[in-house]
């Protein structure tokens, strides 16, 4: 019983930070309509920021300031602020494929990054031996999994509740009003580069929050943590559950990830022992199809978005398509 | 020093092939194809799977020409891969992107294509295998050119040039000198006026990806020869080709050109400066640096 | 007036850019063969709308729209060759990333019959494009680029041609010669359907005209009659009154 309970609790936490990430993209892609290809990228750079903040001394290498766990939390999602601040400021007043390519960029540029300046990060071989707070009062590891879980789960209601509110405010009008049509919005006196940056910076932030939560969790990270498909796994949640809806987000995440464990599970149990190296090749292509198939079949995801603005929202219509259709 | 300069123009002579297809599809689709590399990957192992089963019927056209490491087999078998890799981009547009393209906006395109580089790429490593894998297991000396500064040259990588260039000689008279290529540069430039003159646009965009699949199987065979088939190498690639297409403005096709030799150069050189593990990152800077400076490439017009 | 046969005939078109939102409602319409047919009208009367939507260019809710016997309704706009007719659309109307020969050859692609006689019997007919043939579009004056315009229009030997404000933009000795140059068309037995901002100008080269305001028909009649008509003078100014449609 207590094994079972303990799995959930794993299971939970972890759905839980990858939900905080997803609703980061929710804001960025769902209410904005930025394209961001590098999801990791921000989770990473919170993630790391944090472990350098809050982690312990290493010989020779960047690190140690012991600070606070929850400052170091905000300054790792700080990090990831800045990154995008820096990609997004030379993209969102662009086409907006620039940007999906920037984001893509950086992801491979953080993981490089990672992965070579031993003296930031620790190379290869990452960070260890990370004290998690409050660790040294509660001893018992079931306890302080379901305290964890806890916290996590407080940090993903304020996130949902700030970005609810945010949804509802007039800057969360003005976001859609962005995303539904650009010229318009610029017409009324708005400056669209400057609130895509301002949402995608942000959005940024919340992912660099749930990268901080993952390593805390971990008490680890290394450059396997940064790996392409988490960006891959985030927008299936995303699209699954349905973009510019919160609650579908939080959703999408919960079956994704589901599947993702429930299909390792299964492989690695069931497989034959030559079909097992390619265990995570077949989960790839599931993502994969998960992604094209939901975009295809059903674009607005399980719990579409109830704030749209327009119902041509996701169906611009060209003329000349129109016309040979009718 | 004119080592780097040999191996960053090889290098970018495979790139520019590879991004002008990539650029030619942003231009007349209107979305940024992540999976544009994975056709890399289809062509250089549909190549190998069409190399070996020539070499299987007809032997003797296995036999090398020293002292490349390439066989008649081989040159039948990119051109055949070419052709083939044409027909799989033409399908993937029908099953997903066309279906897109008349409901959805081009961001819902570009998603779509991510989800279809992970299919294709992990599809070629359950068939082919996930270790590498090379066209010839002849070792390929490379000649030493100059002693001082060292310049070592394959004859492979000679005859790699060699038919990039001739690629883009081909395509370059396609598109100047047969109403065919007008017809494509006239949709880039205004797909309504195009169709107003009797272009049906649906065509354009097949011819579209048969160019752009064909000149990807092409480099997708070229980098297999100089490296080794790797069903990753489209994730390598991506990077590179979209730092290409940037560079040289979207929608350029001498700008791709010339992109794919600028990456392939600054990749080359960068490795003097920096740790080889650095690498990889190259291509995201040369964007950057052309998004701050130069946000519409060397070739590109103001949008 | 000329043979007065009905060769283009619209009746109760109604159209737009987007489903369920036209831009044009109920609107009548006729060319006899040979006529040149004037559309004027106030900035924002539909009147582009109008000729986009015989040449398939948006989606036509309601109404008919016949040529000689045949339906153009749901026509592709890359089949308006087959239908005999052409459409020279406002702005950008030439390819300008491509020479002026290579435009004229991709014009004439649309013709299956001698593309190579047709390109040079357009080259016969305006000598300029022959001085030029071999520059980009691009670097042509706004008057030679209305008659490399009207050239890739005219070769397929259309029998009604659509023109979205020739004259927009040029001199008004350009202008004048472009305007002769459709008379000439005209001549031919050709149909011509403007759309003109220009109204004077444009009404003083027609035989009819009609005018559009608020995306329906205001007024229609021969082209003198109404240039001397001082009602034409008060709708341009914004009025409201409701000619006798």
């Amino acid at each position: 019983m207590i094994g079972i309970i303990s799995y959930l609790t794993f299971f939970l936490t972890i759905t839980a930070v990858l939900a905080i990430a997803v609703l980061g993209l929710n804001l960025q892609w769902g209410n904005t309509g930025i394209f961001n290809g590098g999801v990791v990228a921000f989770f990473g750079t919170g993630a790391y920021v944090m472990v350098i903040l809050a982690g312990p001394e290493r010989a020779g290498e960047f690190g140690g300031f012991g600070l606070a766990w929850p400052l170091a939390m905000i300054g790792g999602a700080l990090g990831a602020g800045i990154l995008a601040f820096i990609v997004g400021l030379a993209t969102t007043r662009l086409r907006h494929d620039y940007l999906a390519i920037a984001t893509f960029g950086i992801a491979v540029a953080v993981e490089v990054f990672a992965r070579n300046a031993t003296f930031w990060t620790g190379g290869a071989k990452g960070i260890r031996g990370f004290e998690r707070p409050l660790e040294a009062f509660i001893s018992n590891p079931f306890v302080y999994g379901l305290f964890y879980l806890t916290i996590v789960l407080a940090v993903i209601l304020l996130v949902y509740l700030a970005l609810e509110r945010l949804v509802r405010s007039p800057f969360g009008r003005l976001l859609r009003a962005i995303r539904e049509d650009e010229t318009a919005a610029r017409s009324l006196g708005k400056y669209p580069a400057r609130v895509r940056l301002q949402a995608f910076v942000l959005g940024a932030i919340i992912m660099g929050l749930a990268g901080g939560l993952y390593a805390t969790f971990y008490a680890f990270i290394s450059p396997q943590d940064l790996a392409p498909i988490l960006t891959f796994q985030i927008w299936a949640m995303l699209i699954v559950g349905g973009a510019g809806n919160n609650r579908g987000a939080i959703a999408g995440t919960f079956v994704v990830w589901g599947c993702w464990v429930a299909s390792g599970w299964a492989l690695s149990s069931f497989a034959p022992a030559d079909v097992q190296i390619y265990a995570g090749t077949l989960q790839y292509i599931l993502i994969g199809l998960l992604i094209v198939g939901m975009l295809l079949a059903k674009p607005r995801g399980l719990l579409p978005e109830k704030l749209a603005v327009s119902t041509h929202s996701f169906e611009p219509v060209t003329p000349a398509k129109a016309t040979q259709a009718s | 020093m004119i080592q780097a300069l040999f191996d960053g123009i090889l290098v970018g002579s495979i790139l520019s092939l590879g991004a002008i297809g990539l650029t030619l599809v942003m231009h007349i689709l209107k979305f940024a194809n992540f999976s544009h590399a994975e056709l890399l990957s289809i062509g250089a192992y549909c190549a190998l799977t069409f190399d070996t089963v020539l070499a299987a019927i007809a032997p003797p056209m296995a036999t090398l020409f020293s002292p490349f490491s390439m066989s008649a087999a081989l040159a039948l078998a990119m051109l055949a891969s070419a052709a083939f890799t044409g027909g799989t981009a033409i399908i993937v547009d029908q099953l997903v992107f066309r279906r897109l393209r008349n409901k959805a906006g081009a961001l819902t395109m570009v998603f779509a294509s991510f989800g279809v580089a992970l299919i294709i790429r992990n599809v070629i490593g359950l068939i082919f295998g996930l270790n590498t894998q090379r066209y010839s297991d002849e070792i390929s000396f490379a000649t030493m050119v100059s002693a001082d500064p060292l310049l070592l040259i394959k004859p492979d990588q000679v005859a790699i040039l060699v038919m990039a260039l001739m690629a883009m000689v081909a395509l370059h008279l396609l598109l100047t000198r047969t109403t065919l290529g007008f017809a494509l540069r006239a949709v880039a430039e205004n797909p309504t006026l195009a169709q107003v003159n009797g272009i049906p646009l649906e065509s354009v965009v097949r011819l579209t990806w048969i160019i752009g699949g064909g000149l990807a199987a092409i480099a997708g065979v070229l980098y297999g020869i100089d490296n080794q088939l790797s069903p990753v190498m489209g994730r390598d690639l991506v990077l590179s080709l979209f730092a290409a297409a940037i560079v040289g403005g979207l929608g350029s096709v001498s700008g791709a050109m010339f992109g794919g030799f600028i990456v392939g150069l600054a990749s080359s050189f960068a490795i003097l400066l920096l740790p080889a593990g650095y690498k990889p990152a190259i291509p995201f800077l040369v964007i950057l640096v052309t998004l701050y400076i130069r946000p519409n490439g060397l070739f590109g017009e103001t949008r | 007036m000329r043979e007065t046969r009905c060769f283009l005939k619209i009746s109760g078109l109604t159209a737009g850019y987007r489903p369920a939102l036209p831009i044009i409602r109920d609107i009548d319409l006729s060319v006899g063969k040979g006529e040149i047919v004037t559309i004027i009208g106030p900035n924002g009367a539909g009147k582009s709308t109008l000729i986009k939507a015989i040449a398939g260019l948006v989606i036509i809710e309601a109404g008919s729209i016949t040529l000689g016997e045949t339906s153009l309704v749901g026509i592709s706009p890359d089949r308006l060759g087959h239908f005999d007719l052409a459409y020279v659309p406002q702005t950008a109307n030439i390819f300008t990333t491509l020479t002026v020969q290579q435009n004229l050859a991709l014009a004439a692609r649309r013709c299956k019959a001698e593309p190579k006689r047709r390109i040079d019997s357009m080259i016969d007919l305006f000598p300029i494009l022959q001085e030029r043939a071999k520059i980009r579009a691009g670097a042509l004056s706004g008057g030679q680029r209305q008659v490399l315009a009207i050239a890739m229009a005219l070769i397929s030997s259309p029998q009604l041609i659509l023109m979205d404000e020739p004259t927009a933009g040029l001199s008004p000795i350009a202008a004048q010669e472009v305007l002769s140059l459709i008379r000439t068309i005209a001549q031919q037995g050709v149909s011509v359907l403007l759309v003109e901002q220009n109204a004077k100008l444009a009404l003083g080269a027609s035989d009819r005209a009609y005018i559009l305001a608020d995306g329906q028909n205001q007024h229609e009649g021969a082209a003198d009659a109404i240039l001397n008509d001082p009602i034409v003078g008060e709708i341009y100014l914004g009025g409201k009154r409701r000619g006798a449609a």
